[in-house]
């Protein structure tokens, strides 16, 4: 049976009438603009959420905004406060020794259990799924575990420390390890991320300069320091400033822990710009504070970032 | 001893206890306390109570609402906010034809959560739940509707009505819900605190002996500080050792203290310098009784020796207290770790006294704090200035705080705010001494409040909420050893002048 076509037909060999093209057709032909067109709606996301709120911030910083009421002009004023105010400075040498250790930590113990997970052993697939575990986990809620099983009383950790003859350690409570207590929560939670792109990275890596080096009698070690790191050094460079970056906004581990004390003692960056913007509504303060730690991680950032180009280029 | 943890904790029980709190339990112990629940025969008890007292304002005087719109309400999330639901929401909602939705919080993120939502001007909530501290901010801000004007507004006993209403509720706790002659919120949760003891060791004939040869004087609940630092050193052991006559299965403290990083360590502080007769920061009104200013008192010489009597009876608590809060410290007492927990909110009576059904042969009682100046507030409910439906809301709130609602709330071993309620003898029977025992001791120490409570910056700044924030930081960096005390007060003199100054409603006079 033969279809019938509700179009119009063209006799064959006579020319398709030229239709008149739109706007949106001829940039869309122009790769000159089509590439912007696609970027639009990231553009537009990009403005409204990033850019947008970044200005507003700035803004906001220069002015007396301690919400319902209205705000008014100060200048310097906020900024002349958070850089004079000995809480601000406190908090940021607390959140620096929090980046430090924790992200150190985390791309050390990552790097050597992701070495580890790359060779071939029995019940290595469960032993990897076992590794997404703590990355899935909601910080807050793992906090809150966490902080009963530091317990002095009732906790696990303890329990197991008194079961070898160790004394019993006041994790939370005691000042001088509070902030490690902290960390170690962090570093359980996020050395994951750090094994899975490394192992990842490892399992990219071409085999050719293993097997040279493996006829040439290389030492593992040596494997490592000179063929290894360099061809994972670019990746290890992104996961640090990823890290680095989370790591300076913590806050979630704290308000199930600590809540910043005892005393002052892990009070970080973040819980003060809370403090000052979501319970003193005090928005200048807050975004002064926000604005200038978000200068100090730009330069930072920008460090690593230096030193990834230059993996990149070398390797 | 195989498997059993040195302080008398078994094997199992660690094991079970961290995997309960690793599976998610652990919000359900830090913000919900589990000695709470209301009773079975709550429904049949409170009908027969509203029987027994036709002349209280009930449900049934509930006229036709005409809006009928849904309420949102904040309430405190527990057994409270879940008796609401089962209970006597269906109620109101079948009075009024109101349908009521509940939004529990824990009480520590209150504040924040609301205030996000007045700012914003959502219309989120019809009721709000407030904390004494925050009233006048959130009634100067005009967050909240006054009282006398939804009653003029929605209930024919107008003012007046609201008025009488209002008299069985403590005198001191209504200063606190109120704003410029204005009432803006209705009590009910009241937490003036308490010294929280176990009477079978302070009571104890070899105690009080071992005690008067030691101190020279007898051992009785202590009534000021320097006793309190006596009886939390005495009381203070080792497992092994003997405690009212039994030996120590693990070790006991003197005292149970808050000095965590929270807000209550100032809720400490502040029943010691109150006790010892100084203040932070107190009101100044003119001969008119208009609110003129306050005065920064601090650091003075009493306040310097109150931190200095904290310092020393942080020696006689479990050195895990400088991480704890609350629940913490209430249940130490449940646990049988501490001998008293000294300013201890008497609405934790029923945890604090569940150390005699948990260890038998153990005694709870309560009396008042040592210096008789506890920390004293209460939580309370209002209508939102923007409130959807602020008739329905009007008379939930009403209802909530009824002789009816109390009633229910004290059942289920809530602290009420009516003293119809709290005076009611049928908590004053020893069946019932677990939950409500500490009413008669409460009962007093809120009356003695009366008169004060407006003295007090804590209960008539409108910057509270924020400087409240600040005393808490300054008392934990003390309780650290962070700053010396005196440094410490100066800098915290300054934030109070710093924060009253731009967010408060009265100016900082020179002392």
């Amino acid at each position: 049976m033969q279809a019938r076509s509700s179009y119009p037909s063209v006799a064959p060999g006579a020319a398709a009438p030229a239709r008149p093209r739109g706007r949106l057709s001829r940039m869309i032909e122009n790769d000159a603009t089509f590439k912007w067109l696609l970027l639009v709606p990231a553009l537009l996301f990009m403005l409204a959420l990033v850019v947008y709120p970044t200005v507003f911030a700035v803004v906001t910083s220069f002015q007396k905004y301690i919400l319902p009421r209205p705000a008014s002009f100060v200048g310097l004023d906020n900024w002349r406060w958070v850089l004079n105010d000995v809480s601000f400075w406190s908090a940021f040498a607390t959140t620096l020794k929090f980046v430090v250790i924790a992200v150190v930590i985390e791309i050390v113990l990552g790097t050597l259990i992701a070495l580890f997970l790359n060779r071939e052993f029995r019940g290595q697939t469960f032993i990897r799924g076992l590794c997404i575990l703590p990355l899935v986990a909601a910080p807050f809620a793992t906090s809150l575990a966490w902080r009963h099983l530091y317990n002095s009383d009732y906790g696990v950790i303890n329990y197991l420390f008194q079961l070898v003859g160790l004394p019993r350690v006041e994790f939370l409570a005691d000042s001088s390890i509070a902030l490690f207590s902290v960390i170690a929560i962090d570093v359980w939670q996020w050395t994951p991320l750090v094994i899975f792109v490394v192992f990842a990275a490892l399992r990219g890596l071409p085999k050719e300069p293993f097997e040279a080096a493996k006829i040439d009698g290389a030492s593992a070690w040596f494997t490592f320091r000179r063929l290894t790191l360099p061809m994972i050094k670019p990746v290890l460079l992104i996961v640090a400033m990823l890290r680095m970056v989370e790591a300076f906004r913590v806050y979630d581990i704290l308000y199930g822990t600590t809540r910043g004390g005892p005393g002052t003692s892990t009070e970080t960056i973040n819980w003060l710009i809370f403090r000052e913007g979501f319970q003193y509504f005090d928005l200048g303060r807050a975004t002064a504070m926000s604005v200038l730690v978000l200068l100090i991680v730009l330069v930072l950032t920008n460090l690593l970032f230096q030193q990834l180009i230059k993996a990149i280029r070398e390797s | 001893m195989t498997g059993t943890f040195r302080r008398g904790f078994t094997r199992r029980d660690a094991w079970r206890t961290s995997a309960a709190y690793a599976t998610g339990l652990s919000a359900v112990a830090t913000f919900g306390l589990p000695a709470f629940a209301q009773s079975g025969d709550a429904d049949k008890i409170v009908a027969e109570r509203v029987a027994a007292n036709p002349d209280k304002f009930s449900l049934a005087q509930i006229p036709e609402v005409s809006n009928k719109d849904k309420i949102t309400v904040v309430v405190e999330s527990g057994f409270w906010s879940d008796y609401l639901k089962t209970a006597m929401i269906p109620k109101f909602t079948e009075k009024t034809g109101v349908e009521v939705e509940v939004v529990g919080m824990s009480t520590n993120v209150m504040y924040a959560k609301q205030q996000v939502e007045l700012l914003g001007d959502t219309g989120g909530y019809d009721v709000l739940s407030m904390e004494a501290a925050y009233v006048p901010e959130w009634a100067a801000n005009g967050f909240v509707k006054p009282l006398f004007e939804l009653a003029t507004e929605y209930d024919s006993a107008g003012v007046d009505g609201m008025a009488e209403y209002l008299k069985p509720f403590y005198a001191g706790l209504m200063t606190m819900m109120t704003y410029e002659k204005q009432p803006y919120s209705i009590p009910y949760n009241n937490y003036t605190q308490g010294l929280h003891y176990r009477a079978d060791l302070l009571e104890h004939p070899d105690e009080r002996r071992a005690f008067a040869e030691k101190f020279g004087y007898p051992l009785d609940v202590p009534m000021t500080f320097a006793q309190l630092i006596d009886v939390a050193a005495f009381f203070t052991r080792k497992a092994g050792e003997q405690a009212g006559g039994k030996p120590l299965e693990k070790d006991l403290f003197g005292v149970a203290l808050m000095a965590g990083r929270n807000e209550q360590i100032n809720d400490e502080f502040s029943a010691i310098i109150w006790g010892m007769g100084g203040d932070w920061f107190r009101t100044i009104y003119d001969v008119k009784g208009a609110l003129e200013g306050f005065e920064v008192t601090i650091p003075d010489r009493i306040s310097v020796t109150a931190a200095q009597t904290y310092m020393e009876l942080l020696k006689s608590a479990p050195p895990a207290a400088m991480s704890w809060d609350f629940p913490e410290a209430a249940n130490a007492m449940a646990e049988g770790q501490v001998a008293m927990v000294p300013f201890m909110y008497n609405n934790l009576w029923p945890v604090t006294s569940s150390v005699e059904t948990k260890f038998p042969g153990t005694h709870a009682k309560v009396a008042t704090v040592p210096g008789g100046r506890p920390y004293t507030g209460a939580y309370g409910i209002g209508v939102a200035h923007n409130a959807n439906n602020p008739e329905g809301a009007y008379w939930f709130v009403k209802y909530l705080t009824s002789y009816e609602g109390q009633m229910a709330y004290a059942l289920g071993g809530g602290n009420p705010c009516r003293r119809d309620v709290v005076l009611d003898p049928f908590f004053q029977t020893p069946e019932r001494r677990l939950t409500n025992g500490a009413y008669a001791q409460n009962d007093a120490d809120t009356m003695a409040w009366t008169y004060d409570v407006a003295k007090k910056g804590h209960f008539t700044s409108t910057a509270m909420g924020k400087i409240y924030s600040e005393l808490a930081i300054t008392c934990a960096k003390i309780a650290n050893k962070e700053l010396e005390i005196e440094p410490a007060y100066t800098e915290l003199a300054a934030k109070i002048v710093d924060i009253q100054g731009r967010s408060g409603n009265g100016k900082i006079l020179e002392g």
